[in-house]
């Protein structure tokens, strides 16, 4: 019975390629899959845990449907039938008396994610939102404004680097097995790296150069890094003139942006600043400026990767090597990709997104993936319209939409909530009705369309069959689909089915998949020609001054708003992050995870610390307008003493999830709910919290 | 010593600790039990940078080992064909002396069993043809396994390149 | 195999489960799932809804399976469970495993000796701590007779009590009496809460312990229950029998008084057939009968003599007499003729009713007597005489006076085919007793006038009733029968046994349960966690000496003559237990203290069943190290190692075997082992220890020390 199959992690959303070893049903071993480039067998900490996580016995085991209160943890078992039943009436119901668009799904973008879109296309409702905007919805944004491509469409050449620069990019913790492997090397081979936060991290001690920059600074640090670039002509003159549009512009606007100017701003000393604009400028194009995700994130975001973004088409590290680069998909390589559901046809919908992104009053956000914070706002305000369900499919909006009592408000006054989830996340916990899904290792899943430098395909399979009684989500949603009359959207009635569907046409089928775990259209990297650069912005250039954000009516160069610093000294600038122990909200109760790490600690200042007389591993209670918990304290001199620091996803609420049920503080309860509201990221570190010792 | 060397490469350890996960997924261990373990030292401010070291702890496998001495029950055992030491969990009875005798912290106690746990190389993966768990799982390679006499000459390709190098961006 | 089917179930499902054949995740799921209820099952620690979620786990894996092997190995484990339902239901209802399989479920040997199966080492837990309305609570789930028992029970628990093995038993059964009194004084001696009257009705026919018990118990489950009793007075045998200096009247009378108090009528000088009948009590309503009317007929000397001098007594008509207030002595010179408890009780009442001289003729030798032997003894104390090997021939005398009783002396002799030494008349050896009344207490046999009515019911060859003793059904439907009725004449710790399981089986049958097949297991109500002492004062607590009344009194009035222990040591005696129900004796810790670690330290040898040692609890201070090893492969529990204030405690049941100092981690104050453990660990690895760290430190430490010395001693030129 023993075999070995080739797949995909699903531990965090990264999706690296595994190899799984299976013996009598069981699987035995997952290893990274020795076939692909940069991952040579490796596995991190959380792809290490898959086992524990697929043998857990606290996760969703059948499909439940509520008893008791909200969020009361009373709970009974209900077969398939009757949970899809009872979701499809209710869905029914509200679709009859309030109209589709009343039904919102959220959804962390995965390998179905086009079959949760379709579903919501078929039924009539514009109200698809992902989790994306969370996480680099200004990102994308900033991409959009100057090459016309989406964040998803530019990629980052690590192996050829010269010298990296990362904004709190904390690269070997909120970690990547490829790109932690590719940039090791580059670093082996002698590339430097440049480190910027306001906290020590793993990445800062691997560092070359590390800046402890006064929290949400990081825009004046890059205008001063431009000032010097631009006036010491250290740019690549000839990339700039053949592909800037506005290089002027911005020549003007930061002239009174120097140095000296950012030292204070920043505290980091204007020598430095310049240092590192003169050596940097001496390894293009091969450098990178890394533009996201996390770091830096306040109201302004949008400006902030604008600016990073600019520091690489000033070194010239646009489609470069070592630089930035521009993905390719199998057009590219002459081939096809594979089909997705949302390619059939749907019916027109009439309504506007909730959160009105596309629309004039929010115009630049992408509409495809949303603006998940406005969702409580939204459904509080009637604002477009009533709201009366939420399908959460593997995203917590408690967890991940700042200020959870709002959110809380929010979900009180839906009809219906459904969560689709492996785990008792804290929204599956809240919900009317929790469908629980299979675990990556017991799920064959939709094609995962890689492009890059190599456009590739790479395909989830079944290794074991499902442990508990749980269905794949494509299925789950195709089922309660049919009960809603729009069956014939989901051709197919297996994951197997599905995958031929999407493969028709590509000239590969899933026996293609079996040698190595993946599929490839080419052999050779693929760069783009730099004297024939397809920028998709209206000039065909890399828009500094932008026609995006201009016939929206923003600025391209706003004047630069000084960083309010804590106007008390108990007050602190709240800063969030990642550990290489856990995937935001979802890895916490995973055993072997939790051993690890099963809370999150409050990092404050020395100084302030004595100052306030907290003591180091002592409960402090964290308190903003919208909220306030308690948390053990870590005393460091690694930290600004402007900020303190926590880590995200901790403080669940979940009952059935024992080990990490009320572990921690979870920071969206304290976090306010502001954001970009040009670039659509929400402001994570624009909260100030007071901090007492208890 | 054994006849092999587990050489751990500090300067690319991230100490994201996945070799201690690897090390239990594979021996199938509870909550508790850490046969290997990443230990971080730092951060520190050296030159002016903040630096951490990630020290990797299994077990060294000793020339003569005190765990294996101070075996009562004479489950502690050396290998004699390539000096793994090793615990043969039928004859262990959980005194714990092990623990007590080492000075390194090896032996581990398994509050499931009652009985020890330690780092035995995966010697079952060695006799397979396959390197130790932690080693062939590692995130970013930093982990390299081999026979002492080719594994010496790793270390010292490393030292002299730290020793040269001017500027160094690790321990 | 193992005998019970928990056990097997438990083994299946392991063998099961690491055999890799249940390839399917599901099924495989589902067997861990049922594998981990059905430990929890086997360990006492199941609720109710355990078997609900068993079934519909198996339901879901039948469903599910989708081979043929899948499907068969749901159908094992169906009939697994359904097969054995009853025993896993006892399991997780009385945490009881009967036949020791389940190790932590095992009744201590005493409980299993105790006909009525009471909860022993819970109870006498209790009484050392003083919590004696605990303990009375505790006692009358099985035995609504603490009191009683705890002055005149023939105590089969004592004979098992693994305490003898080190010295004397436990003096289990007057700790009862003891903590009764306490309670009763206290005022709070109490009836648990009944039941609602759910409108059935039993009838019980007499009201001896066996009676009364059902009575009890029937009533707390919330039938109306009416006993007929022929007597004027309640008690039985124990009334009547029993002479009152060995059990007050008003003992009977107060725990009979709270029976009452749950609403049971008692109906006294009423005949069941002649001052009432079936029919009448038909017609009253009643829905079940339970025959409990004891063995009151004397059995015939059969010699000479016999039927022609009034003198003539039969032993229980006339213990039955002074009880009832005929106080008059019967004559002179009494011979009691027979030697069990009976034949002692009459000889000893002659002699306080004033007799001159009272002796005991009895067939066999002294060993052989039936009798208590502390009943024995105290009757020699009294100055009664006995005449051992003496088979009565006549009864000798003139114009209906007795003068004398003839005997032949006799010798034991071994026949074939009997284990038991039968007497013999030796030629020759006659000789005469002198006596103006003789008493005849050769046995009793059930007196079955009025029993006609019963028509179904059938009857032994001994004149007993027959029953099944799983249930104590007759052949007749809704006709119950216990005690001497249907033993035969026996103790009133079997009576009460039979009647507190006929309670039981009444019930089942009104409410339509079929009835056991096999005869209930003794249920365990709760495990107690043991008293705490010092080994020294475990071996040095000693049996206290019963305090007497003094033989003049004894030999003239009916004061009771057992004066009871003072409440000291009351509270030491029950803490020699050595708690049997926790510590099953199984002897690992001894094998791997000895056997594995060459340390020796457990002198335990009263574990050894077939080959007790000398056991000494102090001893183990002399060599343990406080390893542990015993703790961590005790099974039960029962030997654990703690750390608590500084030292590292190892306890047998509760019993300090060993205390040494807790050492500390130097750098961040972890505990370490103690001082002889870690010279044990240094001698071990002799003089290679020479260690360069020089501090004493925790595991963490060491390997947060070793990792700072390896960035330290790492090559220089490392920025």
């Amino acid at each position: 019975m023993d075999k070995e199959v080739f797949s995909l992690c699903f531990m965090c959303s990264v999706r690296c390629p595994i190899k799984v070893k299976v013996k009598d049903g069981h699987v035995d071993w997952i290893e990274g899959n020795p076939h692909v480039a940069g991952i040579d067998g490796s596995l991190c900490p959380r792809g290490s845990a898959g086992i524990s996580m697929l043998y857990d016995d606290q996760r969703v085991q059948s499909p439940l449907i509520r008893v008791g209160e909200r969020g009361s943890g009373n709970w009974r078992k209900a077969s398939w039938e009757e949970a899809i039943d009872y979701v499809a009436d209710r869905l029914k119901d509200i679709k009859d008396k309030t109209g589709a668009h009343s039904i919102a799904l959220c959804e962390r973008a995965q390998l179905a994610t086009h079959v949760s879109k379709a579903f919501l296309k078929a039924l009539g409702s514009p109200n698809y939102f992902s989790h994306d905007a969370l996480c680099k919805g200004s990102v994308n944004t900033a991409c959009r404004s100057l090459f016309g491509y989406t964040d998803a469409e530019v990629g980052i050449h690590y192996g050829e680097t010269k010298h990296i620069v990362l904004y709190g990019r904390n690269i070997f913790e909120s970690l990547a097995v490829k790109e932690v492997k590719t940039l090791m090397a580059a670093l082996e081979k002698g590339a430097r790296l440049t480190y910027i936060d306001p906290r020590v991290t793993v990445t800062a001690s691997k560092a070359h150069r590390y800046w402890m920059i006064r929290p949400g600074t990081d825009l004046a640090l890059n205008y001063a890094l431009i000032h010097v670039i631009l006036k010491e002509r250290l740019y690549d003159a000839g990339f700039v003139s053949k592909w800037v549009h506005g290089v002027n512009e911005l020549r003007d606007f930061v002239e009174h942006y120097t140095p000296e100017w950012a030292e204070k701003e920043t505290g980091i000393p204007a020598g430095e600043i310049i240092a590192l604009a003169r050596e940097i400028s001496k390894d293009r194009p091969s450098v990178i400026f890394h533009y996201g995700y996390r770091g830096a994130s306040h109201q302004n975001e949008i400006y902030m990767r604008r600016s990073i973004l600019m520091l690489n088409a000033l070194m010239g590290s646009v489609e470069a090597k070592g630089g930035i680069f521009f993905k390719k998909g199998p057009g590219e390589a002459g081939g096809k990709a594979a089909r997705k559901l949302v390619s059939q046809e749907f019916p027109k919908i009439d309504m506007p997104r909730f959160d009105k992104a596309g629309t004039k009053d929010f115009p630049l956000p992408d509409p495809n993936h949303g603006v998940a914070q406005v969702f409580p706002y939204a459904v509080l305000n009637e604002d477009p319209y009533p709201i009366k369900a939420l399908i959460a499919y593997r995203m917590d909006p408690l967890m991940s939409i700042a200020d959870t009592a709002q959110t809380k408000k929010a979900l009180d006054k839906l009809d219906l909530i459904v969560t689709i989830d492996i785990n008792y996340s804290d929204i599956a916990w809240y919900s009317d009705v929790i469908l629980p899904e299979s675990t990556y290792l017991e799920r064959t899943d939709c094609i995962q369309q890689m492009n890059g430098l190599k456009p590739q395909m790479f395909l989830r399979k079944k290794a074991v069959e499902p442990r508990y009684d749980t269905l794949e989500g494509a299925i789950i949603l195709k089922r309660i689909g049919e009960k809603l009359g729009i069956g014939h959207y989901f051709p197919y009635e297996t994951m197997e089915d599905l995958v031929n569907w999407q493969l028709e046409g590509t000239g590969f089928t899933q026996t293609d998949f079996e040698k190595k775990g993946f599929v490839a259209y080419g052999s050779d990297q693929i760069f783009w020609d730099r004297e024939n650069l397809p920028f998709k912005t209206p000039s065909k250039k890399i828009e500094f001054k932008s026609s995006l954000l201009e016939n929206a009516g923003f600025e391209s160069f706003p004047e630069y708003q000084p960083v309010k610093a804590p106007e008390d000294n108990d007050r602190f600038r709240l800063v969030v992050g990642r550990s290489a122990i856990h995937t935001h909200v979802s890895t916490q109760n995973v055993p072997y995870l939790n051993e690890l790490e099963s809370e999150n600690k409050l990092w404050i200042n020395t100084k302030k610390a004595g100052q306030l007389g907290i003591k180091n591993n002592a409960l402090v209670e964290v308190a903003s307008s919208c909220g306030k918990g308690r948390i053990k304290a870590f005393v460091t001199d690694f930290i600004h003493p402007e900020a303190v620091f926590m880590l995200h996803g901790f403080g669940h609420e979940a009952g059935r999830a024992k080990r990490s049920f009320n572990k921690g503080l979870s920071d969206a309860l304290i976090q306010e709910n502001v954001y970009d509201k040009i670039g659509g990221s929400p402001a994570y570190h624009d909260t100030f919290v007071s901090v007492k010792p208890l | 010593m054994s006849k092999y060397y587990l050489f751990q490469d500090t300067r690319t350890c991230i100490g994201c600790h996945a070799c201690e996960i690897q090390c239990k997924s594979n021996k199938n261990l509870p909550r508790g039990a850490k046969p290997c373990q990443i230990i971080q030292v730092g951060p520190k401010m050296i030159n002016g940078l903040p630096k951490m070291s990630f020290i990797f702890m299994p077990c060294y496998h000793c020339e003569d080992p005190w765990c294996v001495s101070t075996c009562p029950t004479g489950a502690m055992q050396k290998r004699s064909s390539d000096g793994i030491v090793f615990v043969d969990k039928e004859l262990c009875v959980g005194c714990k002396t092990c623990i007590s005798a080492c000075p390194w912290g090896a032996p581990q106690w398994n509050p499931e069993t009652g009985k020890v746990e330690k780092c035995d190389y995966c010697k079952d993966r060695l006799d397979a043809g396959l390197k130790p768990a932690c080693v062939t799982l590692c995130t970013t390679g930093c982990l390299t396994f081999g026979l002492a006499e080719d594994m010496t000459q790793t270390r010292r390709v490393r030292h002299a390149e730290a020793s040269a190098s001017f500027e160094n961006s690790s321990f | 195999m193992a005998i019970c089917p928990v056990r097997n179930t438990l083994i299946y499902l392991s063998d099961l489960i690491l055999s890799g054949s249940l390839t399917d995740p599901k099924a495989r799921r589902i067997c861990e799932q049922i594998l981990h209820l059905t430990e929890e099952i086997s360990e006492g620690a199941a609720g109710k809804d355990h078997l609900l979620a068993i079934d519909s786990l198996i339901r879901e894996y039948l469903t599910a399976a989708d081979s043929k092997k899948n499907l068969e190995t749901g159908k094992t484990l169906e009939e697994m469970f359904s097969g054995h339902r009853e025993v896993f239901e006892s399991h997780i209802q009385t945490r009881n495993c009967p036949s020791h399989d389940c190790g932590k479920l095992a009744p201590s040997p005493c409980q299993m000796a105790c006909p009525a199966g009471i909860d022993i080492p819970t109870y006498l837990t209790l009484i050392a701590r003083g919590e004696d309305a605990k303990a009375i609570e505790v006692i009358r789930r099985d035995n609504p007779f603490p009191w009683v028992c705890g002055l005149i029970c023939t105590r089969p628990c004592e004979m098992m009590c693994v305490r003898s093995r080190i010295d004397t038993p436990v003096s289990i059964k007057f700790l009862k009496a003891f903590a009764a009194e306490r309670a009763m004084s206290e005022g709070a001696y109490k009836n648990p809460k009944k039941k609602e009257w759910n409108g059935k009705k039993v009838c019980v026919i007499g009201a001896g312990p066996g009676g009364l018990t059902a009575a009890y118990y029937l009533s707390l489950l919330g039938y109306g229950v009416k006993i007929i009793e022929a007597l004027p007075v309640s008690g039985g045998m124990i009334m009547v029998g029993i002479p009152r200096y060995r059990l007050p009247r008003e003992v009977i009378d107060r725990e009979v008084a709270l029976i009452e108090d749950l609403g049971v009528e008692i109906s006294y000088n009423t005949r069941f057939g002649r001052d009432i009948t079936y029919e009448d009590l038909k017609n009253e309503g009643v829905d079940a009968f339970f025959i409990a009317i004891g063995a009151h007929k004397a059995l015939d000397l059969g010699i000479k003599g016999e039927k022609i001098f009034p003198k003539v007594l039969e032993a229980i008509g006339f213990l039955k007499d002074v009880a009832l207030g005929n106080h008059h002595a019967p004559g002179k010179q009494v011979v009691v003729i027979g030697g069990g408890n009976v034949a002692i009780d009459a000889a000893r009442t002659a002699l306080r009713l004033g007799a001159e001289k009272v002796s005991i003729a009895y067939r066999r030798s002294k060993n052989q007597m039936p009798a208590d032997s502390e009943e024995v003894e105290q009757a020699m104390e009294e100055g009664i005489e006995f005449s051992f090997l003496t088979i009565p021939k006549e009864i000798l005398g003139k114009d209906g006076t007795i003068t004398g009783l003839d005997c032949i002396k006799a010798e034991l002799i071994q026949k074939e085919g009997s284990d038991r030494l039968m007497p013999v008349p030796i030629p020759g050896g006659d000789f005469i007793i002198e006596a103006d009344v003789v008493i005849s207490a050769i046995g009793q046999y059930v007196d079955d006038t009025g029993m006609e009515a019963f028509s179904q019911m059938n009857w032994t060859r001994r004149g007993t009733i027959e029953v099944n003793h799983a249930s104590m059904e007759t052949a007749m439907p809704g006709v119950f029968a216990a005690g001497d009725a249907v033993s035969g004449p026996a103790t009133v710790i079997e009576a009460i046994g039979s009647g507190k399981r006929a309670a039981e089986a009444i019930d089942r049958y009104l409410s339509h349960i079929p009835q056991p097949r096999t005869p209930k297991i003794p249920v365990r109500h709760h495990m107690e966690p043991p008293v705490e002492m010092t080994a020294t004062r475990k071996m040095t607590l000693k049996h206290p000496t019963m305090p007497m009344l003094n033989v003049d009194r004894r030999r003239t009035t009916f004061q009771q003559v057992e004066l009871g222990y003072d409440e000291e040591g009351v509270r030491k005696e029950a803490g020699r237990c050595l708690r049997c129900d926790i510590c099953r004796r199984c002897g690992k810790c001894i094998e791997v203290c000895r056997d594995k670690m060459g340390i020796d330290a457990l002198q335990f040898g009263y574990m050894d069943f077939d080959h007790p040692t000398e056991t000494d609890f102090r001893a183990t201070e002399k060599k343990c190290i406080t390893c542990g090893a015993c703790a961590a492969n005790c099974e039960n529990k029962a030997m654990v190692l703690e750390e608590k204030d500084g030292r590292r405690n190892l306890k047998l049941c509760g019993t300090l075997l060993n205390s040494q100092a807790i050492q500390y981690c130097e750098a961040c104050g972890a505990f370490l082992p103690s001082a002889e453990y870690l010279d044990f660990v240094a001698r071990k690895t002799g003089d290679k220890a020479k260690r360069a760290e020089t501090r004493l430190l925790c595991n963490d430490c060491l390997r947060l020390l070793s990792a700072k010395t390896n960035v330290e001693t790492r090559p220089a030129g490392l920025k």
